[in-house]
């Protein structure tokens, strides 16, 4: 299947800095690609590029082949969701408002379609215990997972409208506990086979990383240094450019296909 | 209590009010004449009462209900696009402005009602503009409120200095106009208004589903499909036409804007598609009873209305911080 996004060439700049060096990236339907970086790598800058946030200097960004820079933000919201690090939420609503709010690039959503995704994401991101509280009770793990739900129910209405769509997210088990967090990439993992969905994930946890990506982007000053299959990209020296952090690789113990990375210090 | 019933709930509230706003006053209208005038069965109204209900009192309890649902749906729309409680119309340069044309008229011209009302519409329309445009050159909503913070000094500033020409009619005409009053309504500001209020009223209710993204962050209801630069305009234009030519005809009413979209929320929750017709139906309800009161504390004389909001919402206020709860 061809992919849904592509990037090529693409170039940034910021206050006369070069943010994004000539990044090339294909996002396919079904697979997880995680983008890694020490911080100021550019990912973020990327994830809001790709997101059609900022205008590139230079390069394409396409998807199913139409250039992003073409296309209204309502457009794109019918094709892809977007999960930021932080949702600075302040008013009172409920669990369940938010987690509507996914449907809102789709209007003409029925209410017994719209029920049956809400009630598929409450599931999913395991916050049906949740559903009758207000938004600003919850804790910091437990408001990312109602937010993960609304990205979910937005994928959702994509995928059923369109075939298939993308997905970014921004650190999304960075306030998740040990359990949460190989969950939540556990769901995801299935979500992307199932609806067809081209995933791209920023993280900061190599080991999740190396458990759950299909591919592996990484990125430094601005380029991608290295892209591929984890077990394939994920070496000592690579690691070391990218993060200027000695670690070891190794097959790891419980999962025969994947590796495990460890901090030499 | 179901959003619906709530929502029941307001009306019924607001046609009692409405009804004893209609009978109640300098010249008392009994309950049973009302009815038998609404359904137009003997023995009737006699003359004066025929014309005090029908040319002053309907009028203005009707430019009551108008101007406290604008009020309180601008409010509402203000807070959720700046993601502010704080929030009301009046942060965009509207009331400064139209205080501004207002008083200009009073000390600069001959005066008169109409030339007043103008001139405080076109005031309002260039604050709220020029306030927009100082907002976009720093492209964030943060610098929307600075420049509406900035331009509301100046404006005010402005308004003291022509304050200092007044002669002592004019002083007393100027603080009476900031302080509010529903007195001049009449049918043909009824006719001209009505309309372009509940045009306004009507977009800002259907626009719900973008004022809960809002809530999320300009970021977040962007990934939504909402386009932020025309969202805004729409916005902030439908704000000012609706409570610009309101601030005209009434002078100045503050709180209402402030205080019912805060109760609202705090009732049934943040979800625009309850806040918006109930601060609306709210704001008309509160209006109307801060109308009903200043006519008749000391009748025949009235109190200013936007005193009473003041009055009332100054202290009201307080004790919803107390409580802890600000929405």
């Amino acid at each position: 299947m061809p992919p849904v996004l592509t990037a090529r060439g693409v170039c940034f700049y910021r206050d006369n800095q070069q943010v994004l060096s000539n990044v090339a990236l294909d996002l396919h339907p079904g697979k997880i690609t995680g983008v890694l970086g020490a911080n100021g790598a550019g990912k973020s800058t990327l994830l809001s590029a790709i997101a059609g946030e900022i205008p590139v200097n230079k390069g394409s960004l396409k998807i199913d082949g139409q250039p992003i820079a073409r296309m209204t933000m309502q457009t794109q919201s019918r094709l892809r969701a977007v999960l930021p690090q932080k949702s600075p939420l302040t008013f009172n609503l409920t669990v369940p408002d938010v987690i509507a709010m996914g449907a809102y690039p789709f209007p003409e959503v029925t209410p017994v379609e719209l029920a049956q995704w809400i009630k598929a994401a409450l599931e999913d991101c395991d916050v049906v215990s949740l559903q009758n509280k207000r938004y600003l009770e919850l804790s910091g793990g437990e408001q990312q997972r109602v937010q993960l739900a609304r990205v979910l129910v937005q994928i959702r209405a994509c995928a059923s409208r369109a075939g298939h769509a993308y997905l970014l997210l921004d650190e999304p088990t960075a306030a998740l506990d040990p359990k949460h967090q190989h969950a939540v990439m556990q769901k995801l993992s299935s979500c992307a086979r199932k609806d067809h969905i081209g995933i791209l994930i920023i993280m900061h946890d190599i080991n999740l990383a190396a458990q759950w990506c299909d591919r592996i982007a990484l990125m430094k000053a601005g380029s991608i240094v290295a892209e591929g299959h984890p077990n394939d990209i994920l070496n000592a020296s690579r690691l070391y450019e990218t993060y200027s952090l000695s670690m070891r690789v190794m097959p790891h113990p419980l999962n025969q296909d994947r590796m495990l990375v460890l901090t030499d210090t | 209590m179901k959003q619906n019933s709530a929502h029941g709930l307001l009306l019924l509230l607001l046609s009692l009010a409405v009804a004893g706003s209609l009978s109640h006053g300098a010249y008392p209208i009994s309950m049973r004449q009302l009815y038998a005038w609404v359904t137009s069965s003997p023995p009737g109204l006699d003359a004066i009462s025929h014309n005090v209900l029908f040319n002053i009192r309907l009028p203005r309890v009707l430019l009551g209900i108008l101007a406290g649902a604008a009020l309180g749906v601008a409010g509402a729309s203000m807070q959720a696009l700046f993601r502010n409680p704080l929030a009301e119309p009046g942060l965009i340069g509207l009331s400064a402005g139209a205080s501004l044309g207002a008083v200009a008229a009073i000390v600069l011209t001959p005066g008169g009602f109409f030339i007043i009302a103008c001139a405080a519409f076109a005031g309002s329309l260039m604050s709220t503009y020029a306030a927009y445009l100082l907002g976009r050159i720093s492209q964030s909503i943060s610098g929307l409120i600075l420049a509406g913070v900035a331009l509301n000094a100046m404006l005010f500033s402005l308004v003291g200095l022509i304050i200092l020409s007044a002669d002592d009619a004019q002083l007393r005409d100027l603080t009476f106009w900031s302080m509010g009053s529903l007195a001049a309504a009449n049918w043909p500001m009824i006719f001209l208004l009505g309309p372009l209020m509940l045009a306004g009223l009507i977009y800002l209710v259907s626009r719900w589903r973008v004022l809960n993204a809002l809530l999320l962050g300009e970021r977040e209801a962007q990934h939504l499909g909402f386009s932020l630069g025309s969202t805004r305009r729409g916005l902030i234009i439908c704000v000012a036409l609706t409570v610009g030519p309101l601030l005209a005809v009434t002078g100045g009413i503050g709180f209402v804007g402030l205080v019912m979209p805060h109760i609202v929320r705090m009732w049934r929750g943040a979800d625009h598609r309850w806040v918006m017709p109930a601060s609306a139906l709210s704001g008309a309800l509160g209006l109307t009873l801060a109308d009903w009161l200043a006519r008749c504390i000391i009748a025949p004389a009235e109190i200013p209305i936007g005193l009473i909001t003041s009055l009332i919402g100054g202290p009201f206020f307080i004790w919803l911080l107390l409580k802890g709860r600000t929405g």
